[in-house]
């Protein structure tokens, strides 16, 4: 399997009144053909602002944007605007986005909105690009009659189905999906996580796929990235991962997801997520690390390989 | 075919709504005046007409709508036209050759139906191919026979003479003599001429309580004598009565009908010009500033502030002064001024709530291009509440076209009918301080209807439209 998609040390800051939010620090990981890695961590530790980054979706604030992303071994973070948004949006990489009930311009018809994506630039005609949408609709299992409704007809589940045709439309090689389901009940989910599963298969996409719910990301995941405040602190394996995480936050999180046939009590984390804006020195997760020693409260650990294919940020294993 | 059972639905809602009725059919009203009014003259005739003397020649001044006349046991008289160039009226004319001399006789005349007074009277004599000199005597017969010798007038060249019979005080005085001598006094008031031509001369006449008009056919006679033999005369004798068409004339003899109904589309053209330009502009500028920040929305909102403190209506009356504009470019200054108001700033606080909406966000991830997210997705969004307001506020403007006019500003010397400019006439020649109410209260009630009916629909449109209103 060869990289489809690599990041290194990428930043993005953001600038506010009290100071530099690190929303993304330093990040390295790579994405393979037809694979998916999901992204977990607590509200607030920087996914989101991960996939902004990736998709150079900057807001206005933003302070620092560093970094490479290579896609297919081009340095897309070096492209000009214009060409970024012509040759990668949507065309090489798509986004489901966060609360993706809302993501539908309530004004346009689903067919209007669907269609968008291509008719942008003006490069496809209205007619192909409508063509394209009713066989997508077809392909994915929504009334075609529903193109001609508007996004306050459709009921949630539906709503996230459009949002993933539309993520769909341009035939992109990678799609980062931002909480697909997290405004939906769990019968719609497994409905939608089943979906996602089958275009995975017969499409060969790979998914960067950002949750909080740990449960939901064993079900689609290859790779598990786990961020902390704003740093990745492990990647490892899917399988790896969830048998035996390495590292301490990773422990914990894993530690306090309920398991339904297990009488256990279920653990917490002690304290609070750090500020982003005056992160702890040394490793940020010490605070709260119950194998803190000496050394990372004062140096920050850096990125250690295990093995060939699990990457840690923890001075355990260094 | 669920978008029509939508919009059906829409209809049924809207259709909910008495009021909506009401209004639309008031609006409908005035649009189908606006398109008569425009089809059946243009506006620079109108202009034209509205400022013409001559147009108006025939019609009375300050006379009451015809329809009084139903209400009033006493019947107002209408106007009486005898010209001999158009043949209006009964004329037989004969002419007359003595040696170089020659005669020509107009006899006239007219059924008079009514006990009340004509307002005016006036002659107008047309005398052709004469240089040398001419003798024209005219007399009046009552009914009852008796016979007035109104004037001679001595002519010497070709042209047109006016005998103001009204005005005609010598006439009055022969008059009251020839009372004296028949009754024995003379009436305890001041008698006009009109009075003298029409009186009944009996005891009614002494008192101006009871004096009225002789009914019967009158007779005119005009008899006149030129020295040349192809010399030629015509005449034409406008007996004015004191009512006129729907809304009655004001006292340059205009018909105020011509105002009420020009007025309309000079009305609503203003109210939605302004309303629709001022509106759509609002919620451009407000888009870019609310989407792009920065310089620019710092500097419009500087300016809109410095805008919104500056008194509007003195602001506007310095400009339209200083630079004498007339109507259509006041509007255009209405437009700027108007723009950077209070509404720029509403506009722009919704927009920068909406410009962070997820759907937003979406857009800019497949790469939508700003004019794009202003035009197709910020602005669509915020219509449904912004059409209300832009129907409620024609009302508005059609009012400060009024006010503008009433307070002499963006005229010229040629002004266009509108309703503020009758209102205006109106208030100059203190129309209701002498009882003229007819000039002040049709243009005011136009004025009315116009603003109920468009605040009537924006209320309801504000209804239907804003979720937060919505009756269940």
């Amino acid at each position: 399997m060869r990289d489809l998609l690599v990041t290194s040390n990428l930043y993005l800051y953001y600038r506010t009144m009290r100071g530099l939010v690190k929303a993304v620090d330093d990040i390295s990981f790579s994405l393979h053909k037809g694979e998916t890695l999901a992204i977990i961590g607590e509200s607030g530790c920087g996914k989101s602002s991960l996939a902004k980054a990736i998709l150079r979706l900057l807001p206005r604030n933003t302070g620092l944007y560093k970094g490479s992303i290579f896609l297919e071994n081009e340095d897309i973070a070096k492209l000009e605007e214009s060409e970024f948004r012509k040759k990668v949006l949507w065309k090489k990489i798509a986004i489901v986005p966060q609360a993706s009930m809302n993501a539908l311009n309530p004004v346009l018809k689903i067919v209007d909105q669907v269609i968008e994506p291509l008719t942008v630039d003006g490069e496809v005609t209205r007619d192909v690009a409508e063509k394209n949408a009713v066989e997508l609709f077809k392909y994915i299992g929504i009334p075609v009659e529903f193109l001609h409704r508007y996004p306050f007809e459709l009921s949630g589940g539906m709503r996230q189905r459009v949002c993933i045709a539309m993520a769909l439309i341009a035939n992109p090689s990678i799609v980062i999906l931002d909480e697909p389901t997290s405004a939906l009940d769990v019968l719609t989910q497994a409905n939608i996580m089943n979906l996602l599963k089958q275009l995975k298969k017969e499409r060969n996409l790979s998914y960067i796929f950002i949750t909080h719910d740990i449960a939901l990301s064993s079900e689609l995941a290859d790779n598990v990235g786990v961020m902390y405040a704003g740093k990745l602190v492990e990647v490892s394996p899917a399988d790896e991962f969830f048998n035996e995480p390495k590292h301490p936050y990773a422990k914990l999180l894993l530690s306090s997801v309920p398991v339904i046939r297990k009488e256990s009590k279920l653990s917490t984390i002690p304290g609070t997520p750090p500020s982003l804006i005056n992160p702890p020195p040394g490793c940020r997760f010490h605070p709260r690390c119950p194998y803190a020693v000496e050394k990372c409260r004062k140096e920050e650990p850096p990125i250690i390989n295990i093995g060939s294919s699990i990457t840690i940020r923890c001075w355990l294993y260094g | 075919m669920v978008q029509a059972e939508f919009f059906l639905s829409k209809i049924y809602n809207i259709a909910y709504y008495k009021s909506l009725l009401l209004s639309i059919i008031i609006i409908l009203t005035l649009v189908s005046i606006s398109i008569y009014a425009v089809m059946s003259m243009p506006y620079d005739v109108a202009v034209k007409t509205w400022n013409s003397i001559e147009h108006w020649e025939d019609s009375p001044r300050l006379a009451l709508p015809s329809w009084v006349n139903f209400f009033v046991s006493a019947k107002l008289p209408e106007t009486i036209v005898l010209d001999s160039r158009q043949r209006l009226g009964q004329i037989e004319k004969s002419t007359l050759y003595i040696d170089e001399m020659k005669n020509i006789t107009f006899r006239a005349s007219f059924e008079y139906s009514y006990e009340e007074f004509p307002s005016e009277i006036v002659l107008r004599l047309y005398v052709y191919n004469v240089v040398k000199s001419g003798v024209i005597f005219v007399y009046w017969a009552k009914p009852s026979g008796d016979v007035i010798e109104l004037t001679r007038i001595a002519v010497d060249r070709s042209g047109s003479y006016l005998y103001y019979i009204s005005l005609d005080r010598s006439l009055v005085e022969r008059y009251v003599i020839r009372v004296e001598s028949k009754l024995g006094r003379s009436p305890d008031y001041v008698m006009t001429p009109e009075i003298a031509l029409f009186v009944k001369e009996d005891e009614s006449m002494m008192s101006r309580s009871t004096v009225k008009a002789l009914k019967g056919r009158y007779i005119f006679l005009i008899s006149a004598i030129f020295f040349e033999k192809n010399a030629e005369m015509d005449f034409k004798l406008n007996i004015y009565g004191k009512v006129h068409g729907m809304f009655g004339t004001d006292d340059r003899r205009r018909d105020i009908a011509l105002a009420i109904i020009w007025g309309t589309p000079l009305a609503l053209s203003f109210g939605l010009t302004a309303s629709l330009l001022i509106t759509f502009a609002q919620m451009l500028i407000a888009a870019v500033c609310a989407w792009f920040g920065g310089v620019l929305d710092m500097a419009v909102q500087r300016l809109t502030e410095i805008t919104m403190i500056i008194p509007f209506l003195p602001m506007l009356i310095m400009i339209a002064i200083f630079y004498k504009l007339d109507i259509w470019t006041l509007l255009l200054i209405i437009i700027a001024l108007y723009t950077f108001s209070g509404g720029l700033k509403w506009y722009r606080s919704l927009f920068l709530s909406l410009k962070e909406a997820p759907y937003i966000e979406a857009a800019r991830a497949y790469g939508a291009s700003n004019a794009r997210i202003i035009l197709r997705y910020m602005i669509p969004r915020i219509i449904p509440t912004v059409i209300p307001t832009l129907v409620s506020s024609v009302p508005s403007f059609v009012f400060l076209e009024a006010a503008l006019a009433i307070l002499g500003v963006g005229g010229g010397l040629k002004v266009a009918p509108s309703w503020g400019r009758v209102l205006d006439d109106a208030v100059s020649a203190g129309a209701l301080y002498k009882g003229y109410y007819h000039w002040i209260v049709f243009p005011s009630i136009m004025l009315v209807l116009t603003s109920i009916a468009f605040t009537l629909l924006g209320f309801t449109l504000d209804k239907v439209l804003n979720p937060r209103l919505r009756e269940v």
